[in-house]
């Protein structure tokens, strides 16, 4: 019934709309296609509930632990969550591993020796469960896997893949009919070296994704004792033991090739750099990007245009925490947690650290703000890795995902207080004034110990909340339904570029409703080593509508929407137009 | 276990010191007879180079020939001892004393003598005797508490090993010593405090201090809530719960837990700092300037409470009175670690202030610092490497 419903007035508001405004809003789809996945109900006052099983994807990443204890066996792995064939449905792309010899020469790139160790794609079917693609799709992959990027590199309407890893990177592109063509060696992104999170990112506005990537530490299967020199207590070793190195920067040249452009952009700080976001911080209409950087300062890349970056950490205030210190930056997110017009910075790093939150004060720095909000008490004692701002309640305001998990295995010998596996984090946001743990109080998968790494979110089920995907180290990777019960309405903004890049990376999104505006940037890159639906979710609280949307196109084009309905995915093409106001 | 092979170190230093210097004093003291000497000689030689046997012989011959000679008791009761012979060894420093009462060091090699075959007592007596002609012998003073330990009187060893290390500030044998004593003491007296009244706020108070020590701040959080609810009033276990809250960052709460044990003991001038640098880290430096600078009016030099009085000052604008106190913090310290973030909050401070000329000098100052301290922690990395590398090749060799 209330599907059928739904379904009815949409129609009836499409129609009306299309009819009486020569606008650019061309079509609208309903967010209730999709059932519910079978075997899996909302229970109790959970926000989120484990449906790995029932999805049908079974996932385990190997990392191929050593006597040698190589610092990349803990590193852990990305995921995708991305619409890979255009059905509206968001599918799942897996990084995975690949067998390491104990010990390891120097020189050596692993290999994938067979399906334990592929990378997979998991499609998403009509009933809501999973099946695994990766074989027709070619996405099984070469060497040890770190992370994904997505994006639609030629603007040809379908997502293509950029995978990073250890030694050499992966360019996939998608053909639209469910396979993918490794395209590495003519675009010119194999890289090298040890690569990390990735990002699409069109930082010059030419309409054409540029892409970042970074890369951790100069590392070659070092073989250093680290931790004590006794049977069961060789640790990872420290960072502070490798040389940092830069990231690469590569330019979109419009004919399926890639420039290295890390030098001439200003972009070759060497950094340990883990994990990778895009805001515009100080809404010059250029993307900038933000770097975690692992023991030593934060990067933010100011995009000074003309295709030039500055590096504006420490200028900026996010380098280092309140006392002037570095800590293990390892996720980041950049998002408008108290819905005051600028992006934010969320940036996780080890137990005893606190992960970092950086207020935009609008004037070109930030301001430390972990204790004030909270972050820092609930987060002391834990090791947050991929991080994601998401409304998880549709209340308006961006709440916190932290996957967590230390990065040594032998942290409980030598601080019996802290963890290796660790329960995930969700922090609820207080109407911008601060954030509160409620993971005890958000399901029995928040009781679960993980030693998590990678984390994506995406309205997986497009029932209006949003879901995630998590990664662990050698272990399964969880797929977390959103099972939120609430009366708070939303919606869901899918772009589509045309003058600007197709997926609209970069387009800044001003939503208005009668209690105040939120602002967002379509981008699929945040977290860690990881990629998320790239369509805009924003919780609408009790309004059914958004009075208006604002939309700014990495074009320069400024489009305005009013009186949106909510409670459905609203598809918005670029208009043609160098302004155009509904 | 761990102790004996540090004392034995310990001994034969002392040994080979003083058989040099004894063997010197005796050649000079006794040049008259020519065969005493060589023998002398030879049995000194022999007593460095470690082998006892020999020396044992040759100061035999020593003693045969001229048996008033004390040092040759004495050395080869040195000669004994380190052939673990302890009763022979007591029977000749017996000897040297009786033909020589002042002999120095013969008290102490008796004592020794006497400790390593448990009669603690006499120890006792021979030590303080040595103690009584060379008070300020740092090493006599360290076998008295040595003995005294060994006794189970750790009470009576804090005072001369106190006084060792007041005269050998670096030795780490007495470092060593000292600390078991006062380790001893203090688990003893919980112990008996425990014994006295199990439910005693003062076990749990003890019990949140270790748990502190060692990190594990929940722990020690519940221990300190379970003496107050007991001792309410008492003093110092609200700072000690507002120390746990603050080591695992609960700041709302450590703040609550300062400003109780100001309302008990409004002089504590550590939970006054605290309670000023968490309501500066909050965000409510208005609160905390009357705090921290009470503190600074009893602790001048305190340069942690004047760092963050500085970063109060610049919370509620008072832009010039921060940048004073930064730049004292700075003064009393310029290449210190505070120092280097004192340049940091400058910076910060001079942009709010838009002087980027100074916020420039600021942050290059900052990343000078930072520059040396990351080298120095190079290093020390490069030391670890290259000590890891060697450790790993004598053990795959």
């Amino acid at each position: 019934m209330r599907f059928a419903f739904r379904m009815t007035a949409i129609a009836a508001w499409a129609v009306s709309l299309a009819s009486t405004l020569a606008v650019s809003v061309v079509w609208l789809s309903s967010a209730t296609e999709t059932p519910s996945f079978p075997g899996t109900r909302a229970t109790g006052s959970a926000a989120f509930e484990d449906i790995t099983e029932a999805s049908g994807i079974n996932f385990r990443y190997v990392s191929s632990h050593t006597s040698k204890k190589y610092l990349i066996e803990t590193m852990g792995s990305g995921v995708a969550l991305f619409d890979y064939d255009n059905d509206g449905r968001l599918d799942i792309f897996l990084v995975n591993g690949a067998p390491i010899a104990d010990p390891t020469p120097k020189g050596t790139v692993p290999r994938k020796d067979g399906p334990s160790t592929w990378n997979r794609l998991y499609h998403q079917k009509v009933d809501g469960t999973f099946e695994d693609v990766t074989e027709k799709a070619g996405l099984q992959g070469i060497g040890y896997g770190m992370g994904v990027a997505v994006g639609d590199y030629d603007n040809d309407g379908y997502e293509d893949l950029f995978v990073t890893g250890y030694g050499r990177n992966t360019l996939y592109h998608n053909n639209g009919d469910g396979t993918f063509t490794d395209v590495t060696a003519s675009s010119g992104l194999a890289g090298s070296g040890w690569s990390t999170s990735a990002a699409w990112v069109d930082y010059d506005n030419d309409g054409l994704l540029d892409l970042v990537v970074l890369r951790y530490v100069t590392w070659d299967w070092d073989d250093f004792w680290c931790g004590e020199h006794r049977e069961g207590y060789r640790a990872y070793c420290h960072p502070d033991l490798f040389s940092p190195i830069a990231p690469m920067l590569y330019h979109n040249d419009g004919n399926g090739h890639f420039a290295e452009v890390t030098q001439q952009a200003g972009f070759a700080k060497p950094g340990k750099g883990l994990g990778v976001a895009i805001g515009d911080y100080d809404k010059d209409g250029r993307p900038d990007i933000v770097i975690a950087n692992d023991s030593m300062p934060e990067f933010l890349y100011h995009n000074d245009g003309g295709g030039k970056f500055s590096e504006v950490g420490l200028s900026s205030e996010i380098a280092l925490d309140d006392n002037g210190k570095t800590y293990a930056g390892m996720g980041v997110d950049f998002a408008d947690y108290d819905n005051d017009g600028w992006p934010d910075l969320v940036i996780t790093n080890l137990a005893n650290q606190r992960y970092a939150i950086y207020k935009n004060t609008g004037d070109g720095s930030f301001t430390y703000a972990s204790e004030p909000t909270g972050i820092a008490a609930m987060t002391v004692m834990h090791s947050g890795w991929g991080v994601r701002f998401l409304d998880f309640d549709n209340d308006g305001w961006k709440d916190l995902l932290v996957a967590q998990g230390h990065d040594l295995d032998t942290i409980e010998l030598s601080s019996p207080q802290l963890r290796y596996r660790e329960p995930l984090l969700l922090a609820k946001n207080n109407n911008g004034k601060g954030f509160m743990d409620v993971s005890a109080s958000s399901g029995p998968v928040f009781a679960k110990k993980w030693v998590a790494r990678g984390l994506a979110t995406g309205d997986i089920d497009n029932d209006g909340r949003i879901d995630a995907v998590i990664t662990t180290n050698d272990g399964p990777a969880y797929i977390l339904r959103n099972v939120t019960r609430t009366t708070n309405h939303w919606i869901s903004l899918q772009l589509t570029g045309h003058k600007s890049n197709r997926d609209a990376i970069g387009a800044q999104i001003k939503l208005t409703t009668k209690d105040g505006s939120q602002y967002a940037m379509v981008s699929t890159a945040g977290s860690y080593l990881s990629a998320s639906d790239k369509r805009v979710h924003f919780g609408l609280g009790q309004n059914t509508e958004a009075k208006s949307i604002e939309i700014r196109w990495p074009s320069g084009n400024v489009q305005n929407l009013s009186s949106v309905q909510g409670d459905r995915l609203v598809k918005i093409e670029e208009p043609s137009a160098a302004k155009e106001n509904n | 276990m761990t102790g004996f092979p540090l004392r034995r170190q310990c001994a034969t230093l002392l040994v080979l010191m003083l058989a040099v210097c004894v063997a010197g004093t005796a050649l000079r003291a006794r040049p008259q007879n020519a065969s005493a000497d060589d023998h002398f000689q030879l049995g000194a030689q022999a007593l460095t180079d470690g082998d006892f046997g020999k020396a044992i012989k040759e100061f035999d011959a020593v003693i045969a020939e001229r048996p008033a000679f004390a040092e040759a008791f004495f050395n080869r009761g040195l000669a004994h001892q380190e052939l673990g012979q302890m009763a022979d060894a007591a029977a000749d420093f017996q000897s040297a004393l009786r033909l020589k009462p002042g002999l120095r060091g013969a008290n102490l090699f008796l004592g020794i003598a006497y400790y390593k075959t448990n009669d603690f007592s006499r120890a006792r007596t021979a030590i303080q005797r040595e103690i009584k002609l060379s008070p300020n012998d740092a090493k006599a003073l360290m076998w008295l508490g040595i003995v005294e330990l060994g006794a189970g009187e750790p009470e009576a060893a804090i005072a001369p090993l106190d006084k060792a290390a007041e005269l050998a500030p670096k030795d780490v044998d007495i470092l060593y010593h000292r600390g078991r004593a006062h380790l001893t003491v203090s688990n003893r007296s919980y112990q008996e405090m425990y014994e006295a009244d199990p439910k005693s706020w003062r076990v749990h108070q003890v019990l949140g201090q270790a748990y502190a020590e060692s990190e594990r701040y929940m722990d020690a959080i519940a221990e300190y809530q379970k003496a107050i609810e007991i001792a309410p009033n008492a003093p110092s276990l609200s700072e000690g719960l507002g120390d746990a809250y603050r080591m695992s960052t609960q700041l709302d709460k450590a703040e609550q837990a300062y400003s109780r044990e100001l309302e008990l003991d409004p002089q504590n001038l550590m939970a006054m700092y605290y309670l000023g640098e968490i309501r500066v880290l909050r965000g409510n430096g208005a609160e905390a300037l009357p705090i921290l600078q009470a503190v600074l009016k009893e602790k001048p030099k305190f340069a942690d409470a004047r760092y963050y009085l500085a970063r109060g000052l610049a919370e509620v604008g008072q832009n010039a009175a921060a940048e004073e106190q930064f730049k004292l913090v700075i003064q009393d310290s310029p290449e210190s670690e505070l120092a280097q973030r004192t340049y940091y909050q400058l910076g910060r401070l001079y942009r709010v202030m838009k002087r980027p000329q100074d916020v420039e000098r600021a942050m290059q100052e900052f990343q000078r610092l930072k520059v040396a301290a990351d080298a120095r922690e190079s290093a020390n990395l490069e030391q670890r490497k290259k000590a890891h590398a060697e450790r790993d090749a004598d053990q795959n060799p």
